[in-house]
């Protein structure tokens, strides 16, 4: 005979097969930034520190010297930061190459009347003066913006351009900007409205990915990536952790 | 590693020891519950991305005080809803939750009728909309026994309470939740399972 089902076993039932039908955001693929973020964090707590030489023979100094490059290289390789579009790379001996990011490799500015239209999203900017310069920013995932600020007392001037403050607003969770850093050191994880945010405030190379391959600039300004809903920010100054952040947060 | 996969216990002692791999692939094991988990309580996809990513980072730092011989998924639900509910709170956000109801269904899943698979999506989507319609609390218990199918004792450990408050709570919000459907509402008799 049949078990009876009181009101609620029925209302549990269908509560369940709701929740197998529900249309949840897809699993963001969480392993390889918590296995990242470890692994920067690993290599921040655990500096080596050398052994006393005169107790270690030539050769077995050499094999440690060897096996402790492998490690490194190996880690070096496995170090991968993903925030929104934008990806950071850990390559040891990288030399920054290619020309800043400025007016001279942005084509014509875009009229801001245009700009919304163009790149398809809102654009947003940080308190104070309104930007000098608005360009569209072609990249692999879509259109995004790049706005230029002249450089000012406000703004110091940023290495190789007139500029004194670039803020690039990407709309995509596909890869398009790439950064290759040096060492764990030059990236530092911060908090930008709460959110996990990551600067670099040491010369570096940006690779922005676009459908024919990928062009490649020396960065020599600090730069500050996150995220606000599904839109990644970049910002490039010359100023302070403290302001840069205070600069990032006022972006409405 | 090859042969059978390790279990959550091996794991974890190989994280424990500094093995981060190891640990990833906990992550990898139960990121998508613990998304859910975290976007059911946070009520937005990005905070509970940044939620979910946060949470095992501080659970790796924590494992010293986990028992491997523990269940790994009830204890991480628990460090994930904390910091999902920290992140909704400081946002100071009431976000209806954009649950939605798939629209279409898999194409390994059995086909119905076109009129009972209409009526089916149409309760769940009452019933969704009815959800939105609780207590915070009341919503919370309800989404974690029976959205996610989380056993009675993993929604106590994940919403930090005794089972017995999980019990109390489930039958108040069931009876709550009958209240918010349209008159004569009835779920269609489909079988658990």
């Amino acid at each position: 005979m049949a078990e009876s089902r009181t009101p609620e076993d029925t209302l549990a039932v269908a509560l369940r097969h709701a929740g197998r039908e529900l249309a949840y955001p897809p699993t963001p693929p969480i392993s390889q930034g918590v296995v990242a973020r470890l692994e920067v964090e690993r290599d921040r707590r655990t500096r080596p520190r050398f052994p006393a030489v005169a107790l270690w023979s030539r050769r077995r100094l050499l094999a440690v010297v060897a096996v402790s490059l492998i490690g490194l290289l190996a880690l070096a390789f496995a170090a991968r930061l993903v925030i929104g579009a934008a990806e950071i790379r850990v390559q040891p001996g990288v030399t920054p190459s290619g020309p800043p990011l400025g007016p001279d490799v942005l084509g014509d500015p875009f009229p801001v009347e245009r700009f919304e239209r163009e790149i398809g999203f809102a654009v947003r900017v940080p308190a104070g003066p309104l930007p000098d310069h608005a360009y569209v920013f072609v990249a692999a995932g879509g259109n995004g913006a790049l706005l230029a600020w002249e450089a000012s007392e406000r703004y110091p001037s940023l290495p190789g351009t007139p500029w004194g403050l670039i803020l690039v607003e990407l709309r995509t969770d596909q890869g398009s900007l790439v950064k290759d850093v040096g060492g764990f050191d030059d990236i530092q994880e911060v908090r930008v409205n709460g959110r996990a945010s990551f600067w670099i405030d040491d010369p570096h190379q940006l690779h922005v990915i676009t459908h024919e391959g990928s062009e490649t600039f020396r960065v020599g300004g600090n730069v500050l990536i996150w995220t606000r809903g599904d839109v990644t920010y970049r910002l490039e100054t010359s100023l302070a952790l403290p302001e840069a952040i205070a600069l990032a947060e006022s972006v409405r | 590693m090859e042969g059978r996969p390790l279990e959550d216990a091996e794991l974890v002692e190989l994280a424990k020891g500094g093995d981060v791999r190891a640990y990833g692939e906990l992550v990898d094991r139960y990121r998508e519950i613990s998304f859910r988990t975290a976007y059911l309580i946070a009520r937005n996809g990005a905070d509970a991305e940044d939620a979910t990513q946060d949470a095992f980072v501080k659970a790796y730092y924590a494992l010293d005080r986990f028992r491997s011989a523990d269940p790994f998924r009830p204890w991480i639900l628990r460090i994930v809803s904390n910091e999902a509910r920290n992140r909704r709170r400081s946002a100071g956000r009431r976000e209806r939750l954009a649950l939605r109801v798939a629209e279409r269904r898999g194409p390994g899943d059995a086909a119905p009728s076109p009129d009972a698979a209409a009526i089916a999506q149409e309760t769940r989507r009452t019933l969704v909309a009815a959800l939105e319609m609780l207590p915070e609390r009341d919503r919370e218990v309800i989404a974690c026994r029976y959205l996610l199918e989380l056993s009675e004792a993993e929604t106590a450990t994940t919403l930090g309470i005794r089972p017995g408050t999980v019990k109390s709570r489930l039958s108040r919000g069931l009876a709550r939740l009958r209240r918010e459907l349209p008159e004569g509402f009835a779920p269609s008799e489909e079988r658990d399972g």
